[in-house]
């Protein structure tokens, strides 16, 4: 026998049974510092500034002026409120990839009442019709993956995923088919614009953000919806010996996800592009997967990780803005790798203990 | 160094967190052994035994294997020194087959010799006398032919220490037999054996030697012969033990259920249960014995309205002072309403019954979470039921909060037949309550069953002990592919007579 095999390895992993609070901020708070370095020092490789100037050019590209702060937190709610509609799909181990398709769907709902009846009804008539069509738009497209998942056990991570390409394909086509927005870009009509609030075009944005927050911490921690939601999720055959309707709480909730998403591409419509594009969201739909994923579905976690994406994005864009010539926008999202692979890398340390040859399993 | 001894453990501490699974333990095993490994649930049976097998790493202590010391950082590395595991929940691919499976991580070229794993595998059956077949697939294989397949996988590998997790909580009493036959010739061969049990009579039919734990803490070894049922419980628990279950006679008997040609057919057409026909009475303790998958599960998820059931199917449910009602075409919540709790243990103790992320107070409205407000949840209620479960049962937990998967099973199994009791039925169906559970765990559960009998609730028990049939309940009904072999007083039934009815219809007088 070789004499290696009697030494103890010099390192293992040893699953941590539970965290304590402090310790698992601690070591998020670790991963969102070094996910922060690294991106600065990304950009002192690709620019010729120093790292201060690189951090100080992202602070002052998110905190400036209003305008750059409104489009911080314009940003960050949009994530947010597409990372609440995922939420409880999540919780119930539906795997919803397609809230970029759903939001799309939802765009279209309410650019369709914009587009045609724009001129002739007033704002207090149309916005809430744009506001519930999205709804139901955005929700539809979540149901129909759900209906096939519950009647004929479907794979819904490939049907949802599958949908968000009919939504970019049915926008297309409708971009051709409603000519105007084709050529000029922007549906320009008397009303259907979301008024400001106090003066500020986003506030409704923020309001509609911390209310789908609020709302959804309520529904899935104290309503009888959320309980059924987590029993699904976590033990179907319990839930069905406790006599709880698989059917009926998939598609429920499925329509809820996709309501929710939904509402966000009225967002889109109504107060931030006032058309349909096939890049609305800029892919958001996708990023508030991860968010959603990284805050374990709760609502609190999701507001600070959507900030950090969106101040990451923000700073990003005004390093790219300083160095036109030499950088591309896309630089933005090798930031927001950066980021989340810092993040997700966390987790793990989190749920294991790395074990030096003599040290003890003992963690906290 | 003793060349007999193929395994020697000194001081092996393991702690998780605060927790000390094993304290340590010193013990030691011989070639060519059957020793048993005795202890209660959280003894630290299998922590002691993945130390062994390469899943976890000691804290302390060392572990010397055919008397040179090891360091068994892999299961990798376990293969390597000849010891291999039978896990409790096992570990195959589904859609492979038998061959597939036990070829599977080996190292080899890039091309399979299925061929030839099949011939070794074959002779590997001969030698010790399994039967399998290498092409079967392994999702249409029975519980006992997937331990069968495990078994081998681990031979074919070239183990000769081979530890036996629970082997027989899923086996019948046939399979059990061959399974020990298997075990005898294995031993025969030199090899040594490492089986954790729980039941008693098991321990004193296949072992040499019988080591006890307690509390993560190593008591003694005792040789087999010098020993009895009662002085093994006695060392596993430290106190002594009455080894008697109690059985009041029935009082009051009063039709409860009538269960009339009732007949289900599984998803795939395969008829389950075919015109069964019985009774049920307050007051009394119906068993129901079977080989597993005789149609145990769909007749009582057919009382609880959880199965289709063919048409001309009937169950009268009569409660007292009130209607007879049919319980056929009702939904689970409406039986449910009238009385009738099904408390199912499933294999993995969990899944039919309990959400293992949810603390004790979730789990207790699970199944009146509906009842009150049309939106909100009200916690009070069931968190007051949990916590007089807790007192009452005695289920150790550190808080109303915390996961039931974090709980022993004992302690799982105490959560859910509590509940299921206090909902003050009259018609009580549990299945496998005592699954797996150690000795005083499963006399506590018995307990809780004749109290509910004594109250006048008509309790069906699916069981698998049938020795703890005939103890426990007043009439049986034995099942046998979906029929009712017969129906017989416990009292004056023997085990063979029921051995005959599980595997013949009619039993003896067929």
């Amino acid at each position: 026998m070789k004499n290696e095999k009697t030494r103890e390895p010099l390192l293992r992993l040893a699953k941590r049974d539970t965290v304590s609070p402090a310790r698992a901020v601690a070591v998020r708070a670790a991963a969102i510092a070094l996910a922060l370095l690294f991106c600065g020092i990304f950009f002192v490789c690709v620019t010729d500034s120093s790292i201060t100037d690189v951090y100080a050019a992202m602070i002052s590209g998110t905190f400036r002026s209003s305008i750059t702060v409104n489009t911080f937190f314009k940003e960050a709610c949009m994530l947010l409120i597409i990372a609440v509609g995922l939420a409880p799909a999540f919780k119930m181990s539906f795997w919803n990839i397609g809230a970029q398709g759903q939001v799309l769907a939802g765009g279209m709902a309410a650019a369709m009442w914009l587009f045609y009846l724009g001129n002739d009804l007033p704002n207090a008539v149309i916005l809430p019709l744009m506001f519930v069509s999205a709804a139901v738009g955005g929700g539809i497209w979540a149901l129909i993956p759900a209906v096939f998942r519950v009647k004929f056990t479907t794979n819904e991570t490939l049907f949802t995923l599958m949908m968000n390409y009919i939504a970019i394909q049915l926008i297309k086509f409708l971009r051709i088919t409603w000519s105007p927005i084709h050529a000029l870009g922007m549906i320009s009509r008397k009303s259907g614009t979301l008024p400001s609030l106090f003066g500020n075009a986003n506030a409704l944005i923020y309001v509609i953000a911390a209310l789908a927050v609020i709302l959804m911490y309520v529904y899935m921690n104290k309503t009888k919806h959320g309980y059924e939601i987590s029993v699904i999720g976590e033990a179907p055959n319990t839930a069905r010996y406790a006599g709880i309707s698989e059917f009926r709480v998939i598609i429920r909730t499925a329509f809820i996800s996709g309501a929710v998403c939904g509402i966000a591409g009225f967002l889109y419509v109504s107060a931030i592009d006032h058309t349909i594009s096939e890049t609305m969201g800029g892919g958001y739909g996708f990023t508030a997967v991860i968010v959603a994923w990284l805050a374990k579905f709760n609502p609190i976690f999701m507001t600070l990780i959507s900030m950090l994406i969106s101040f990451v994005r923000t700073g990003s864009r005004e390093i790219v803005s300083r160095n036109t010539t030499t950088l591309d926008s896309s630089i933005a999202n090798i930031n927001i790798g950066i980021f989340l692979f810092f993040m997700l890398g966390c987790e793990f340390f989190l749920n294991y203990k790395v074990v030096f040859r003599g040290g003890k399993e003992t963690g906290k | 160094m003793n060349n007999e001894i193929a395994v020697k453990l000194t001081g092996i501490t393991k702690r998780f967190g605060t927790v000390t699974a094993n304290s340590g333990v010193t013990m030691d095993v011989r070639r060519g052994e059957v020793l048993a490994l005795l202890g209660e649930n959280g003894s630290g049976k299998t922590t002691l035994m993945n130390m062994l097998s390469g899943i976890y790493f000691p804290d302390e202590g060392e572990i010397e294997i055919n008397g040179k010391k090891a360091s068994i950082r892999s299961p990798k590395d376990a293969f390597e020194l000849g010891i291999g595991m039978i896990h409790q929940h096992f570990k195959l691919v589904d859609v492979f087959t038998a061959a597939e499976n036990v070829v599977l991580g080996l190292p080899g070229g890039m091309l399979l010799n299925l061929r030839e794993a099949k011939e070794k595998i074959r002779s590997i059956c001969e030698k010790y006398g399994f039967e399998t077949d290498p092409d079967k697939k392994v999702y249409s294989m029975s519980v006992s032919e997937k331990q069968t397949l495990e078994i081998i996988k681990v031979l074919y590998r070239g183990a000769d220490i081979l530890i036996l997790d629970e082997p027989t909580a899923v086996l019948t009493p046939q399979e059990t037999e061959r399974l020990f036959s298997v075990i005898r010739n294995m031993r025969a061969d030199g090899k040594s054996i490492i089986i954790i049990t729980h039941k008693l009579h098991e321990v004193m039919e296949i072992s040499d030697r019988v080591a006890i734990l307690r509390r993560g803490e190593y008591i003694t070894t005792l040789e087999t012969k010098d020993a009895d049922e009662k002085t093994l419980a006695e060392a596993m628990v430290g106190e002594k033990l009455a080894l008697n279950i109690d059985r009041p006679q029935p009082e009051g008997v009063v039709k409860r259920l009538s269960v009339k040609d009732l007949s289900c057919v599984s998803a795939d057409g395969v008829p389950t249960l075919c015109g069964v026909s019985f009774d049920a009475y307050g007051g009394e303790i119906l068993g129901i014995a079977g080989i597993s998958g005789c149609g145990q599960k769909e007749l009582l998820e057919s009382i609880a309205g959880l199965q289709k059931t063919e048409p001309g199917s009937s169950i009268i449910y009569s409660p007292d002072g009130g209607e007879d009602e049919e319980l056929v075409g009702k939904s689970p919540r409406e039986i449910r309403a009238l009385g009738v709790a099904l408390s199912f243990v499933p294999e993995d103790r969990l899944g039919m019954g309990l959400v293992g992320s949810m603390g004790m107070t979730d789990n207790m409205m699970l199944k009146s979470y509906g009842e009150g407000s049309p939106v909100f949840l009200h916690k009070k209620e069931p968190q007051d039921l949990a916590e007089s479960v807790r007192e009452d049962l005695g289920v150790v937990t550190p808080s109303l909060a915390t996961p039931v998967r974090r709980l022993s099973g004992g302690n799982v199994q105490k959560v859910l037949v509590g509940r299921e009791i206090a909902e003050a039925p009259s018609v009580l169906m549990t299945a496998y309550a005592v699954r797996g559970l150690d000795i005083n765990t499963s006399y506590a559960i018995y307990d809780l069953l004749n109290e509910q009998k004594k109250k006048g609730v008509a309790v069906i028990y699916v069981g698998e002990d049938i020795d703890v049939l005939l103890e426990l309940c007043d009439r049986i009904l034995v099942l046998c592919g979906g029929k009712v072999s017969g129906i017989v007083d416990a009292r004056s039934a023997t085990k063979e007579e029921i051995g005959l009815y599980m595997t013949k219809i009619g039993g003896p007088n067929a």
